[in-house]
């Protein structure tokens, strides 16, 4: 017998403690206007406009536009009704029931019924189609023309949060039958039932998107209901930062992503809005391969986490608008862990003496630390296309000072794309530095729990078993205290006791706009801009 | 077609403006040795270490520490540019020799080897001519992938065939001129004669090419750093370091103005200086 | 001129234009075949590890299972088709891609050349075989620009004229006047050759002996240099014109990236970047006939300009 829940969360109650609060208050000054249109110079081209092939945090802003999902999760981790008008559990955890909103269409004239919600959840969880596949996702069955059953392999508190995730919106059943292989590049066959639909979509250049006026099925989190305010949005892709910032206000209304140089010409500046909000999940850090020799040796990680003086560097990069991170998890994440807050880092003399122990005795002619006639060397992996907010400069800076605090030489190898995932894969590199952004529980749980082990064949290393039997409880159990106590766990031994991860900065994501625009914000669940349904232009 | 259109072009394109040794060529010539004493000895010139970090001292305007002030990381942009001329002169050199090594075998095969293998390496010639030279760059990079090395073959690669045409060319008059055939009368071994009598008749056009193309590959060896495709941070290369500095330049003038002025400047230099020699080698021919 | 020879030129051109052709792709797929590694997982490209089925779909393709040379009549037999792959990073086919870049880049690279000989002519006519100021100026002005990274170019003109002095937008696409930066940044980086070229021929026209007899006639200096010698530095312009065309796209790639317009020089980087291979040989395929057809043109033009040298040719 299946209990009826309106909002309810696996997750609910704990999430309270993430909070938000980094962004500045939303002004709302005057009553809300309609009509009206803005362009919105923003950074990301998607690669993908499949909302289930698309894992750019900066282009969910778009397909948030364009898309629904069944749930909608609330600024407190809650999970309110979206396209599912309701939903329920049944004892075991292991079957979820929608009950669909009535009258709901697609931009192309499509009825959402039953049967397109499972096209849409079969669909999603279809490997390699789908790049959000649920591990536990066994079936969908229609139940009835509103209602859809989902069964899973086994419970898994995770679940609402792939359901309530861009990743799984619901697209037309007409443009995932017919359309299938134009979806990712966009255009006027990819419809979903959001507050817009594509207008015009140019490559490399912009997209544009107009209201859609049937629009009537905006969930709770939203400021208004009924139709978009705006009548046309044109989101103008300048990749280069200095341009974004050059066009505002006289040729952009809106931009994201504001280099920490820049904040001081819109923050507290007359005529503009400036928000910045932390990313949720997990922190930018480096990745260390705990397999490879010379960090193999606990000593050598613990050494490198300690060699180098984070806090100056961050500050005198970013000018305290980045934070530096003290763990895996980001700490606006229900499962941070805030002991680990001045817990390592910046000891110079005790990295010395470990590495000394470690029989790194001997320097050579540049001053590295040699033993056995090797130099103490580790290679990092940082494609180019990822590098952003000075990210390659902050490695540079830290190769630095490992070089003359503990000589260590830390070579930033910062190649285009090309095959980084491969190299990474195949255990050849001694670090990556990690800017996934997981959003949900069960990544974060995996990146976690990996013992350092970046090279695939050594996933399956025994000394990694146990860490992965944790992660594996912390996802099936229902007791949430348990689950944070197990991140915690997990968070220490990452960063204090084995040294798989080196946290370096909190991400976190600006806008900054033209003061007569109103009504901007963040993604909930994971922190990045929001679409602009709540948008309007004071006139 | 036995003076090529290449060389013509190369003759009027850059036929020498100044009559005498002018101001300009000998402030040139000043110019280029400075930054040959850059590239052989810059820690002499250079006031501080390139990649030495000080976040106290981020993004200094020009001062007397700081000649051309600092980047976000507190690094002297002065020593940076000094370190880096031995990226863009070493792209410029490179690549050159590489097309000038390749230009000598194809253009003196063609000229040499007979009516066939000449029309084959000709035909072959026009095709890589047909390519713009840009593009030939970029599927080196894109199959070779980045770095100093990979840049000069993408580079030289694409010279090449303005080389093999103009040697070629040189070939044919020095052959038509007919001493060649007698010398090989009168018993001398054709390779010898090549080496000894062709190629030193041939020099001059193709060393007056060579200099101007030291310039043109400076400039596209900074384009392609500049589109992240050359060589990698944090070496100071000028393409590169304009590259960084773009994303600042609003608040630090200096780091999009001094790499780019270090650019234009030595690829002026070199292009005056080649004007000039043009000017002094190739003015009885034309 | 009479027809046949029109005709006979025309064909020979073209034949050699196939030919071209014809090496360029053969070109490309000697590429494809040196370069080590497994071929499909090349093809394939991008960052992440393909699966088996990915890579069965390359080969299906691109027949890799096949002899070399069954492979390549494939892949030639594809192209006649107009078939140029697919992207499976974009998961589109590469026609498309490029073809949804093509005008934007055309748009800018006619306005790139357009302005360039609006300055050009008149800069090489007014200073041809004089020592004026202005020629100083003139000769000052090229070698400067010749000098200049047109990247460089392009992100002062932005910085100046868009957002400091708010003159020219670069974001509205749809405003013809976003088009004035790009276009001028890209004929700055040809004008230094243009005019020496030109000059350099109308000068040589002006010791001609017709231009004696027109002075005689009493000309004005103007109209001769107009008139008359101007015409005769069209066909030294118009052989360069084929190198220019490299030129041109160079500066198209360098200046839609300082932009950030689309088009196949924004296609061409991100696709190097994310090692798509089937879109990179896309473009150096259809670049190079777009190159033919421009060598093709020139040449006609000859004819039209001066019909002694098109019936020569």
């Amino acid at each position: 017998m299946a209990k009826k829940k309106f909002i309810v969360s696996a997750l609910a109650g704990i999430l309270v403690l993430g909070g938000i609060g980094v962004a500045a208050p939303r002004h709302a000054a005057a009553e809300p206007v309609s009509g009206g249109e803005i362009t919105y110079g923003t950074q990301t081209d998607p690669v993908n406009w499949n909302p289930h092939q698309n894992n750019q945090a900066n282009a969910f802003l778009y397909l948030r536009n364009i898309f629904d999902t069944l749930l909608e999760k609330t600024e407190n981790g809650d999970f309110v009704p979206s396209l599912a008008e309701s939903y329920s559990v049944s004892d075991d955890g292991t079957v979820y029931t929608f009950r669909l909103r009535d009258g709901v269409t697609f931009h192309d004239g499509e009825k959402l019924d039953a049967a397109a919600v499972k096209l849409n959840l079969d669909k999603a969880n279809e490997t390699p189609y789908s790049i959000y596949a649920f591990p536990n996702y066994d079936s969908a069955t229609v139940v009835d023309d509103r209602t859809v059953e989902v069964r899973l392999k086994k419970p898994d508190a995770s679940f609402l949060d792939s359901i309530a995730y861009i990743g799984w919106g619901i697209i037309s059943p007409k443009s995932l039958t017919e359309h299938l292989n134009d979806l990712p590049s966009g255009g006027q066959n990819l419809a979903g039932t959001g507050p817009f639909r594509i207008s015009s979509y140019q490559k490399g250049a912009q997209v544009v998107l107009e209201s859609f006026d049937d629009y009537n099925w905006a969930p709770e989190t939203k400021a208004h209901q009924g139709k978009a305010y705006l009548d046309k949005v044109t989101y103008r892709f300048l990749a280069e930062p200095s341009s974004r910032v050059g066009a505002l206000p006289a040729q952009v209304d809106v931009i994201e992503g504001i280099s920490a140089l820049d904040v001081s010409k819109f923050k507290d500046r007359d005529g503009f809005v400036y928000l910045s909000n932390d990313a949720n999940g997990d922190t930018f850090k480096l990745s260390l391969n705990a397999f490879l020799s010379p960090l193999d040796d606990v000593r050598v990680r613990q050494a490198l986490r300690d060699g180098f003086d984070l806090d100056a560097l961050v500050k005198s990069l970013y000018r305290g608008e980045i934070r530096r991170a003290w763990s895996h998890t980001s700490p606006v994440s229900p499962f941070y862990d805030k002991s680990l807050e001045g817990a390592w880092g910046n000891n110079v003399e005790n990295a010395n003496k470990l590495l000394d122990e470690a029989g790194w005795t001997e320097r050579d002619s540049e001053g590295f630390r040699v033993k056995d006639g090797k130099r103490l060397s580790v290679r990092v992996l940082y494609p180019t296309q990822l590098d952003r907010e000075q990210r390659s400069t902050l490695l540079q800076g830290i190769s630095q000072q490992l070089k003359q605090n503990i000589g260590l030489e830390f070579i930033v190898d910062l190649t285009p794309s090309s095959t980084y995932l491969k190299e990474v894969a195949s255990g050849a590199v001694h670090i990556y530095p990690s800017t996934w952004l997981h959003s949900d529980v069960r990544k974060s749980l995996n990146g976690l729990s990996n013992g350092g082990a970046l090279a695939t064949d050594n996933k399956a290393d025994p000394s990694i078993q146990p860490l992965k039997d944790l992660a594996a409880e912390a996802l099936a159990t229902s007791d949430n205290a348990q689950r944070i106590k197990i991140f915690h766990e997990l968070q220490r031994k990452a960063v204090i006791d084995d040294v798989t991860y080196i946290p370096l900065l909190v991400q976190a994501y600006q806008i900054a706009a033209s003061n007569k625009v109103n009504g901007l914000g963040f993604i909930n669940q994971i922190g990045s801009p929001e679409g602009v349904y709540d948008v309007w232009v004071a006139k | 077609m036995s003076r090529d259109n290449t060389n013509n072009a190369v003759t009027n394109r850059l036929s020498a403006r100044p009559k005498r040794l002018s101001v300009a060529v000998i402030l040139s010539v000043v110019f280029l040795v400075l930054i040959a004493i850059q590239v052989l000895f810059p820690e002499a010139i250079a006031t501080h270490s390139p990649i030495t970090i000080d976040p106290l001292a981020a993004l200094q305007p020009p001062s007397r520490e700081h000649w051309f002030g600092t980047d976000n990381l507190g690094r002297d942009l002065f020593s940076r540019v000094v370190h880096g001329s031995a990226y863009s002169v070493s792209i410029g050199f490179g690549a050159t020799l590489i097309a000038l090594a390749g230009g000598i075998v194809f253009g003196a095969l063609a000229g040499f080897g007979g009516r066939w293998l000449d029309q084959a390496l000709m035909r072959f010639n026009d095709v890589l001519m047909a390519l713009p030279s840009i593009l030939l760059a970029l599927v080196v990079v894109a199959l070779l992938g980045t770095g100093l090395v990979n840049t000069l073959w993408a580079i030289g690669i694409g010279l090449i065939p303005q080389f093999a045409r103009l040697v070629r060319a040189e070939v044919l008059v020095v052959r038509n001129a007919g001493y060649v055939e007698s010398a090989v009368g009168f018993g001398f071994s054709k390779t010898a004669v090549v080496c000894r009598h062709v190629i030193p008749n041939a020099i001059h056009p193709v060393f007056v090419l060579a200099t101007i193309s030291i310039g043109g590959s400076i400039l596209a060896g900074s384009t392609l750093s500049f589109l992240k495709l050359g060589p990698q941070p944090p070496a100071p290369e000028w393409g590169l370091l304009l590259s960084e500095g773009r994303s600042v330049i609003e608040h630090a003038w200096w780091l999009g103005v001094f790499p780019g002025i270090a650019i234009s400047l030595t690829v002026l230099s070199v292009t005056v200086v080649g004007k000039s020699l043009q000017k002094r080698y190739l003015q009885k021919e034309s | 001129m009479p027809l046949q020879s029109i005709l006979v030129s025309l064909s020979r051109r073209v034949a050699l234009g196939v030919v071209v052709l014809w090496f360029t792709v053969t070109l490309t797929f000697a590429f494809l075949q040196i370069v080590p590694g497994d071929p499909a997982a090349l093809l394939f490209g991008g960052d992440e590890i393909p699966t088996e089925e990915q890579l069965e779909e390359v080969r299906r393709d691109w027949g890799l299972e096949r002899p070399v040379h069954e492979q390549y009549l494939l892949y030639i037999e594809r192209l006649v088709h107009g078939d140029l792959g697919r992207s499976y990073q974009q998961r589109t086919e590469v026609a498309t891609l490029l073809y949804s870049g093509v005008w934007s880049t055309v748009i800018l690279a006619v306005a790139g050349l357009v302005l360039a000989v609006v300055i050009s002519v008149p800069l090489a006519t007014l200073t041809a075989g004089s020592s004026t100021l202005l020629r100083r100026f003139a000769f000052v002005f090229e070698l400067v620009t010749i000098s200049m990274p047109s990247f460089w170019i392009g992100i002062i003109l932005i910085l100046v004229f868009s957002f400091t002095l708010n003159w020219f937008p670069i974001v509205a696409l749809d405003n013809p006047l976003s088009l004035v930066l790009p276009a001028a940044t890209i004929a700055l980086g040809l004008v230094g050759q243009l005019s020496q070229v030109m000059r350099e021929s109308i000068e040589r026209a002006l010791k001609e002996p017709f231009i004696l007899t027109a002075r005689s006639r009493g000309l004005s200096d103007g109209s001769v240099r107009w008139g008359h010698a101007l015409k005769h530095s069209y066909i030294p312009a118009a052989t360069i014109t084929g190198t220019f065309a490299g030129n041109v796209l160079t500066g198209v790639v360098v200046t839609e990236t300082v932009f950030g317009r689309p088009g196949l020089g924004t296609i061409t980087v991100a696709a190097i970047t994310t090692h798509d291979i089937p879109l990179v040989l896309g473009v150096v395929i259809v670049s190079a006939a777009f190159f033919v057809l421009v060598n093709i043109l020139v040449d006609l033009s000859y004819g039209l300009v001066d019909k002694r040298i098109g019936s020569s040719v």
